[in-house]
């Protein structure tokens, strides 16, 4: 032992130390902890794609809508005939915006000599136009020569809200061709927004989960052949794809511990199963003095069976579940990190009880015969049905009762052994 | 003159800067492989430094998320190793800053299921494990810190000085008061004679 040396030399403080003579006083890290920490790398690594998703992702959906608008047959001519620009401008073309406001003139570039109605008369001119004032209380006409017309702000000002400028939604205008404007400007917005949630749909999609196990603290040997041969780790914390053949494998790995695998969804792929493991989060231990705690657990609105003995929990139910916890003065043994939002019991709950001695030396054998009675924990034994019925035969001393806590029809039952 | 991989490296192994590139161009199974191989070691002077199995575990997990998010920025003057000791002293004093009631240290080995093992044959060794853990925990954070890295995770002077940012004169110094500071724990528990 390495450390006794280090004490002995700890006497005689003087003398040269080598490094790492305590090696055998590290800590050794809880089986799980990897599991966790590649959970919150995924969590993290989702969080960042989540985050450069919110950013690119609207201007990779404009620029695909563009794509698709553009490769429609018929939308080039679509826009060009919905190409008509509005311009509010003044009295004067180079008067300033508040020309315009106080003036309240509108005037129109028409390309298009079908865009015209009542009240907004455009004539095409190849280098001016006319036009007469859109508003009844200014009935002058002008003629402007649209090459002077240099000021950019005038040509995007608003005009008391009378005109609209292309791609907005205003639809005070009685234009049909402003209304196709309008109805264009509708659907693009319709499709950029089946586009964005189709895109996030994309982003996000996982394949269908096939099974789901729950793993124990003490069966590290599934999630060790399970990191060990999966074909692909997916985004979804403690989620693989495994080939048919390493599922197959696994199966028969399950079925040797015990472990039952539930169908979430029927094998979609012939070539590869998907797996999500879930991590027993606690433990408790439950014998006759805390029947709330099994009624809870038995209530299956408030838990969900989801293995033997072993119960999802969602957060809203915890509160009053902790509270029976604490009232019946018991303690939930911590095992790992909850990560969803839920939290997994293992329950041991005790059925029966006995009181025995050494001088029952048949009925002692067969406790400490660990094939039929499988130790859980201190003083804690599981065993069938069977083994309980030929305990009670082995049994001599008539004031030695079996005492039943819980009662079960299950084929296995929990005993706990006192005085053995 | 010979040069080994390790020394061009700066300490790293041809195998773990192969890893760390391949980390650096966000490949997942490289830093699964690369967490698996410092995990343990992260988890050790967490438990050290935290005193507590739960706490522990989620500052491991902090530790691993900051090596993930900063590898890029590793430039390899240091060793990897050290480099990561760095991140998890440091997440530790933030985390023993963060928490307001430290736990004692019987409260510690009480949730400690690794010595409550009851095979009598062994028992005297694990007792005198279990005294030294113990007068471990028990010294303060700068002592246990360089105890932790020089005799349990077998750092040499020059990689403290680099974990803690101070010269190595200094940590020799820290380690012989640290030593000192350990042997009288020892004297009171009885271990060693005073």
């Amino acid at each position: 032992m390495k450390y006794e040396e280090y004490i002995k030399k700890l006497d005689v403080l003087n003398e040269e130390f080598e490094e790492g003579l305590l090696l055998e006083l590290q800590e050794k890290p809880p089986t799980n902890l990897h599991g966790e920490i590649m959970k919150s790398i995924n969590k993290e690594r989702k969080r960042v794609n989540f985050f450069n998703y919110r950013i690119y992702a609207p201007a990779v959906a404009a620029v695909l809508i563009f794509a698709v608008v553009i490769n429609r047959p018929g939308i080039l001519e679509k826009l060009n005939f919905t190409k008509n620009v509005e311009i509010a401008q003044g009295q004067n073309l180079t008067n300033d915006e508040n020309a315009v406001q106080k003036n309240n003139i509108n005037q129109k570039e028409v390309d298009n000599p079908v865009a015209s109605n009542e009240t907004n008369v455009a004539i095409n001119t190849p280098e001016t136009q006319t036009a007469e004032a859109s508003t009844p209380n200014n009935n002058a006409s002008q003629q402007k020569d649209t090459k002077s017309n240099s000021n950019g702000d005038n040509a995007i000002q608003p005009n008391n809200g009378s005109n609209t400028k292309i791609a907005s939604n205003d639809k005070t205008n009685d234009s049909p061709a402003e209304e196709s404007i309008s109805d264009s400007n509708n659907e693009n917005e319709e499709k950029q927004l089946i586009m964005s949630n189709y895109l996030g749909f994309l982003y996000f999609k996982e394949p269908d989960v096939n099974y789901e196990i729950v793993l124990d603290v003490n069966k590290s040997s599934i999630l060790n052949f399970i990191t060990e041969n999966y074909e692909e780790k997916l985004n979804t914390p403690n989620t693989y794809k495994l080939s048919v053949e390493q599922f197959d494998s696994l199966d028969k790995l399950l079925i040797n511990n015990n472990i039952n695998k539930k169908v979430i969804n029927e094998a979609v792929s012939t070539t590869s199963k998907v797996v999500k493991i879930n991590f027993v989060n606690y433990h408790i231990t439950i014998n006759d003095s805390q029947p709330e705690i099994v009624k809870f657990f038995d209530d299956q609105e408030k838990s969900v069976k989801i293995d033997d003995n072993t119960y999802k929990v969602t957060l809203e139910n915890m509160s009053e579940l902790d509270k029976i916890i604490n009232s019946s003065g018991i303690k939930k043994e911590f095992i790992s990190k909850a990560e969803d939002e839920y939290i997994i019991f293992k329950t041991l709950i005790v059925n029966y009880e006995i009181n025995i001695d050494a001088s029952q030396t048949a009925a002692v054998g067969l406790l400490k015969d660990n094939e039929r009675c499988v130790p859980i924990k201190d003083n804690i034994y599981k065993l069938s049905r069977e083994s309980l019925n030929k305990l009670k035969e082995l049994i001599t001393d008539p004031s030695i009762e079996i005492k039943v806590l819980n009662e079960t029809n299950n084929q296995d039952i929990i005993i706990k052994v006192n005085n053995i | 003159m010979d040069f080994s991989w390790e020394d061009l490296l700066g300490g790293r192994s041809m195998e773990e800067s192969i890893l760390i590139e391949k980390c650096i161009n966000k490949d997942q199974n490289a830093f699964e492989s690369l967490i698996l191989k410092y995990e343990s070691k992260i988890y050790n002077l967490c438990f050290y430094l935290l005193k507590n199995k739960e706490d522990a575990s989620d500052a491991s997990q902090e530790v691993c998320i900051k090596v993930y998010k900063a590898i890029n920025k590793f430039k390899g003057d240091s060793k990897f190793s050290t480099w990561i000791y760095r991140i998890t002293y440091n997440t530790c004093l933030d985390y023993i800053k963060k928490r307001k009631d430290e736990l004692s240290f019987e409260e510690v080995l009480s949730t400690d299921s690794s010595i409550e093992s009851k095979t009598e044959g062994i028992i005297e060794t694990r007792e005198l494990k279990f005294e030294l853990k113990r007068c471990i925990l028990k010294l303060n954070n700068d002592f246990k810190t360089v105890i932790i890295l020089r005799d349990i995770e077998g750092l040499s002077y020059q990689e403290i000085a680099v974990v803690l940012n101070i010269e190595v004169g200094t940590v020799k110094s820290r380690i012989n008061r640290a030593r000192e500071a350990l042997k009288n724990e020892l004297i009171k528990s009885g271990i060693v004679r005073g």
